[in-house]
């Protein structure tokens, strides 16, 4: 009887884990947009720097998607309450972004970082980032952005400026812009099956 | 009625998330040898290549090396039978994502020579370890390690302009503050935990 009971405990609490995993994936599909917004402005913000060669490229563009992020952001909030895990995948995001707004804003007044060191330690922290979530949420397409940022991340050592340049940009396009669309599509045929069953 | 059983479901959910806060606090307060360790070894690394001794260039891969293979060594050992929690798997998540990252990061900078200069390096190092004891602050909601954070943060920006002695020195502070002493600390707060549960029993 107590084997039984225990074994349908353990039972739910699985089954709690699962669902809370699965709507801990729908919550991050609902953000997709920001990998979207975030990948086209690095895109913009590396092109304008290399064709104008305009100085304020980086910090005109990267104000521009935290004001667009945040106005975003307030309008799509859910009603519904935050699960756990939606909770902590939000607060790995919130500690990165935070830690990139004061690294790299700082390294470059202060003159002292070149291109490659800039692109290595942003592939790492983007990797950081991907993994933690991904490892959280189980979901292999993210750990495969994650292992695409820490082989960036180590490229951008030993490899030469075209090179690094087309392959940053190569993973901002994969692993932002591909991989925030494919959330966004996962979202809009959930959206539609929902309403289907309503 | 409805709203009745609508409220005492909600109050289920907001004592789970309580307990499951708790809970996770007390797993990081079980792991908190590791913060004492790694400030231990951050000091070993520094006082090695300040001093100038032989095979400087291998202090930091040597205890960086040591200390993990340590910390793989002990958590095996103490690793408990009870079945995690999720904010536990998510702190867990969050520190084995920065060190596979930093890894990764500080091998390839290492190797390539492109990590000259000691505030940068600095600087880097302090953003990461903000980041990470900023999420796992976020999600236990522990002011405290929050803090811890911020002097990372601060240090950050510190590095990017200052040099010389005085950065070495702020961050030896930081290594001591947010790893040792904080450490020290979740041992401690672990131990009452475990003297109060056996006062209990």
């Amino acid at each position: 009887m107590t084997e039984n009971q225990n074994e349908l405990e353990l039972k739910d609490r699985l089954s709690l884990i699962e669902s809370m995993i699965a709507e801990g994936r729908r919550t991050h599909e609902r953000w997709a947009w920001v990998y979207v917004l975030w990948g086209v402005a690095n895109c913009t913000a590396i092109l304008w720097t290399a064709l104008a060669h305009f100085p304020y490229a980086w910090p005109i563009t990267m104000i521009a998607a935290w004001v667009l992020t945040i106005i975003v952001a307030a309008r799509r909030r859910a009603k519904r309450p935050s699960t756990t895990l939606g909770r902590a995948v939000s607060s790995i995001w919130i500690a990165f972004g935070i830690s990139a707004m004061m690294l790299f804003p700082a390294l470059g007044i202060s003159g002292r970082i070149d291109e490659y060191i800039e692109i290595s330690v942003a592939s790492a922290m983007l990797g950081m980032a991907y993994a933690a979530s991904a490892i959280l949420l189980r979901w292999k397409a993210q750990f495969a952005c994650a292992l695409v940022w820490w082989s960036l991340s180590v490229y951008a050592c030993f490899g030469k400026s075209t090179p690094v340049a087309i392959a940053y940009l190569s993973a901002i396009f994969l692993c932002m812009i591909v991989f925030g669309f494919y959330g966004m599509i996962a979202e809009a045929r959930r959206c539609k099956q929902e309403a289907k069953h309503a | 009625m409805t709203v009745n059983v609508e409220e005492l479901e909600l109050k289920d959910r907001l004592s789970l998330i309580e307990t499951m806060i708790a809970e996770g606090r007390r797993t990081t307060e079980s792991n908190g040898w590791t913060f004492v360790l790694w400030g231990v070894a951050y000091y070993i690394a520094i006082l090695w290549t300040a001093l100038g001794y032989d095979y400087m260039a291998w202090a930091w891969p040597v205890t960086m090396t040591v200390a993990s293979v340590l910390t793989v060594i002990i958590f095996g050992s103490k690793r408990s039978k009870r079945p995690t929690t999720t904010i536990a798997r998510a702190i867990g998540s969050i520190w084995c994502a920065i060190g596979i990252s930093m890894f990764v990061l500080f091998l390839a900078l290492g190797w390539s020579g492109k990590l000259m200069d000691y505030n940068i390096w600095v600087a880097i190092m302090a953003a990461m370890l903000a980041t990470v004891n900023a999420a796992s602050s976020m999600v236990l909601k522990w002011m405290l390690q929050f803090a811890c954070a911020a002097v990372w943060w601060a240090l950050t920006i510190y590095a990017c302009f200052s040099g010389g002695k005085l950065l070495t020195i702020a961050f030896l502070v930081a290594i001591f503050f947010c790893q040792i002493v904080f450490g020290i600390y979740l041992i401690i707060a672990e131990a009452s935990q475990r003297g109060k549960v056996a006062v209990h029993a």
